[in-house]
């Protein structure tokens, strides 16, 4: 991938105090822009609309779940960057979604210092 | 909790607070309209008082709310079984539910005001999950008895197989090297993984190992990492699972 100075950022999940803890870490990241979707359909047409650098995509949401949107995207864009945001405890759907082409996965029921630290390095495999 | 967190994060705590009650608040209604249609109880409700209950987990772990996400996993176990059609919904069952929500709640409206919810109230309840969904409660649990080895023939004696591990172990490898450890481990209860060569792994590759040990552990053997690499040590270390593997 092209080194970035900006990244521009994807958060996909139902829950809107998930979504400002990914963005505030995001932000303090130095994310130049952070969108945000709570359903897999909306994730899907904003990532066609801004073709972000990075989607952090749940897995449990309502309407459209996070490995459909994951092979949706990835169908339109082989080269998605796409890392799931889970605290699912089934290693087995987490292992689905990289084996369908996630690019990895941040557990989120960890601190927000902790999700920083992954999120820092999701971010330097960017730069 | 709230001490030294940024305005942004602290805000975002708030709204887990409030929001997971309301979507408890939801799951409430669901749950009490479950037992009049326990033979067509739709799928999408479940799912619904399922997220609900996972999102109070996920929130409760990130926000250091030890006993919340504990109850709200044993819970989540519960309805995960439902959901996937390995529980069916009794009326008795249904009654768990709705308590088990409750309590949910009452965790929830407590750690949002900072004070604790004692064990007490929660844990025959969390016990009464664990039975539903078919898993032994700490207490009761009676670690089923390894079927005994014939005393003529220990098994310790057996030489444990070897499985040498790749230098990169990241995610498009992931996949190959759960099916071969797999393989090694259908070949034998104790396996040794030599991890002198790895140079790279992801933390999938990392959970791939964790549940290669947790494989043999329930087959009553044991897994042991030989010579790690410097790298494997570090990462190991870093995700806190450096004593995952038998010496």
């Amino acid at each position: 991938m092209a080194s970035k100075d900006s990244i521009r950022v994807l958060i996909v999940d139902d829950m809107q105090a998930m979504r400002a803890v990914a963005k505030s870490l995001a932000l303090s990241l130095g994310a130049e822009t952070v969108f945000e979707a709570e359903n897999g359909e909306i994730g899907l047409e904003l990532y066609r609309k801004e073709k972000p650098d990075l989607v952090l995509l749940d897995i449990e949401m309502p309407v459209k779940d996070g490995i459909s949107t994951l092979k949706s995207i990835l169908a339109e864009d082989n080269n998605a960057n796409i890392v799931m945001l889970t605290s699912v405890d089934n290693m087995a759907v987490v292992e689905d979604c990289i084996f369908s082409g996630a690019r990895d996965y941040i557990r989120k029921d960890v601190s927000p210092d902790t999700m920083k630290a992954r999120l820092e390095a999701e971010f330097d495999k960017i730069r | 909790m709230t001490k030294d967190l940024d305005p942004a994060l602290a805000e975002a705590r708030k709204m887990y607070f409030e929001e997971c009650a309301e979507m408890l608040d939801d799951a409430a209604l669901r749950l009490a309209n479950l037992p009049k249609s326990l033979d067509q109880t739709d799928a999408e409700e479940i799912n619904a008082i399922f997220r609900a209950v996972h999102s109070a987990k996920g929130g409760g772990g990130a926000w250091g709310l030890t006993d919340l996400a504990s109850f709200a996993h044993t819970f989540e176990a519960l309805l995960g079984m439902i959901r996937d059609g390995a529980v069916k919904i009794t009326s008795e069952i249904a009654d768990l539910l709705i308590e088990a929500n409750d309590i949910l709640a009452t965790l929830l409206q407590n750690a949002a005001q900072n004070s604790e919810t004692d064990v007490s109230e929660w844990t025959d309840i969390a016990d009464a999950l664990k039975a539903a969904a078919g898993t032994e409660t700490p207490a009761k649990a009676k670690k089923p008895k390894q079927k005994s080895q014939p005393k003529s023939k220990p098994a310790a004696k057996k030489k444990p197989t070897v499985y040498q591990l790749a230098p990169i172990i990241d995610n498009s490898s992931a996949g190959d090297l759960k099916k071969s450890l797999l393989d090694a481990i259908g070949k034998s209860s104790e396996l040794d993984i030599d991890g002198a060569n790895v140079e790279r792994v992801t933390t999938l590759g990392i959970q791939v190992l964790l549940s290669a040990a947790d494989e043999v552990a329930s087959k009553g053997g044991a897994i042991h990492l030989k010579n790690p690499s410097p790298l494997l040590k570090e990462c190991l270390g870093d995700l806190g699972v450096a004593d995952y593997f038998g010496k």
